[in-house]
């Protein structure tokens, strides 16, 4: 798989988030780092087609034939802090819910070994959750389809220090086989970054973003 | 492709996402309790007003029909826009729109809500039929009216759902886009049930609301992406 940024900028109302931020990975795990507000969320969910970047565009290829919209979708695995879950069902049902609704089915036995492998052990509706719990969730999102790219967007925060560790190892484990794109503002605990890309701070003089 | 196991038709992902709004609305309740709410509060004034203690059963032939679908509507209104609304306000609609296209949760909405429709009108009907007695002469042709007619008000009001999730003010832009949209439907669905009560099958009201449903099911699926996407 090839992940190819080609020229991302982003603005809403105001000023631009980030111009120009280009990148190829097929590989490996990219860190994208940069101060609270500087555009990472915004850029995870354009790399995952969550999010309509103002220019540029992305391009996620196979064996050199770019995938589709919906293809893209089922290939990136991505968790971030604005993924939610329906609080009225449990762990297990929310992901047997969005693996049938993604096309694949779904074995009670694999679900909880995916909730295992995050350390997930809760009949409770998620409703219930603590935040820790909830980010736990997300990791297991991310991983769900066993898509060969993963995206993902602060993985540490409100985790404790064993699912720090637990969470640190998949994306250590996912970096080996694929590509990895990683957003935080501290990459202290992550499995150390094969590539780090800066946003939101001012590298030139028409704030252009370049890895 | 991805993930391993059989990959699933469009109709086994449209059941999962209407067995999930079920599995949802069935442990919160909200649709369900104020759907029914409205619909027993509405006969019960409806049948004080209008019923055995208020106009002769003679001089309201023409009414009743008119006074059931209105009763549906309004019920229907109730619940039926919070299958894509609940989607925005739980934060859930990011990760659904990343798996799956709109065209499958516009479906498996669109059933779910076809299903609480048919809830609603069960018992609605017999104990807006009781109150009022209101007299049907063929129930089995009430029946595929009510049948059409319901079908397409939940794909008119699915579809509305989608549209407005991500609006202000939702409930009163939800009554107001879908007036003009939904009278198309109504009318044809009085007349068709007013000649039910009579004891006729009216072809020319049916075929109307046949058409009717054709084409917003059409709509609806050509559109599905669009209002689903940002």
């Amino acid at each position: 798989m090839r992940v190819e940024a080609i020229d991302l900028s982003k603005s809403f109302s105001g000023p631009a988030l980030f111009t120009d931020v280009s990148f190829v990975l097929e590989r490996g795990i990219l860190a994208v780092t940069g101060p609270n507000g500087a555009g990472k969320t915004t850029l995870l969910k354009i790399l995952a087609g969550l999010a309509a970047p103002t220019s540029g565009r992305v391009r996620i290829a196979r064996d050199g034939r770019e995938l589709s919209l919906d293809e893209r979708r089922s290939a990136v695995g991505w968790a971030g802090p604005d993924l939610a879950f329906y609080p009225e069902l449990t762990a297990e049902e929310n992901l047997r819910f969005f693996r049938r609704a993604a096309g694949y089915g779904s074995r009670t036995d694999d679900l909880r070994d995916r909730l295992d492998a995050v350390g997930l052990r809760s009949d409770a509706a998620v409703e219930h959750f603590s935040t820790g719990m909830r980010q736990r969730l997300r990791i297991a999102f991310a991983f769900l389809l066993d898509s060969p790219v993963v995206l993902l967007d602060e993985p540490l925060s409100g985790l404790d220090a064993g699912g720090r560790q637990a969470v640190a190892q998949f994306v250590a484990d996912a970096g080996g086989s694929g590509p990895v794109v990683l957003a935080a503002t501290d990459l202290t605990e992550l499995p150390r970054p094969d590539r780090v890309l800066e946003i939101g701070k001012r590298e030139s003089e028409d704030g252009k973003r370049k890895e | 492709m991805i993930a391993g196991g059989a990959r699933l038709s469009f109709g086994a992902r449209a059941l999962a996402v209407c067995a999930k709004d079920a599995s949802q609305e069935l442990r919160r309740r909200v649709a369900i309790a104020s759907v029914f709410f409205f619909a027993a509060t509405a006969i019960a004034l409806v049948s004080y007003a209008v019923g055995p203690f208020g106009l002769p059963v003679e001089a309201r032939a023409g009414v009743d029909a008119s006074l059931l679908w209105i009763l549906l509507f309004f019920s229907a209104a109730t619940g039926l826009p919070r299958a894509f609304v609940r989607e925005e306000e739980t934060g859930t609609g990011l990760a659904l729109r990343k798996l799956a296209p709109g065209v499958v949760v516009l479906a498996g909405k669109t059933f779910f809500n076809f299903l609480l429709f048919l809830a609603i009108a069960a018992l609605s009907v017999p104990a807006f039929a009781v109150l009022l007695e209101w007299d049907v002469e063929s129930p089995a042709a009430l029946a595929v009216v009510i049948l059409l007619g319901g079908f397409g008000l939940s794909v008119v009001s699915t579809f509305l759902s989608a549209l407005i999730a991500r609006a202000g003010q939702r409930n009163v832009l939800f009554v107001v886009v879908s007036f003009p949209l939904l009278v198309p439907l109504l009318l044809p669905a009085i007349a068709a049930t007013m000649e039910a009560a009579r004891g006729n099958l009216a072809s020319t009201p049916l075929r109307v609301l046949l058409a009717y449903d054709g084409a917003a099911t059409c709509a609806a699926y050509l559109l599905a992406s669009v209002v689903w996407e940002d």
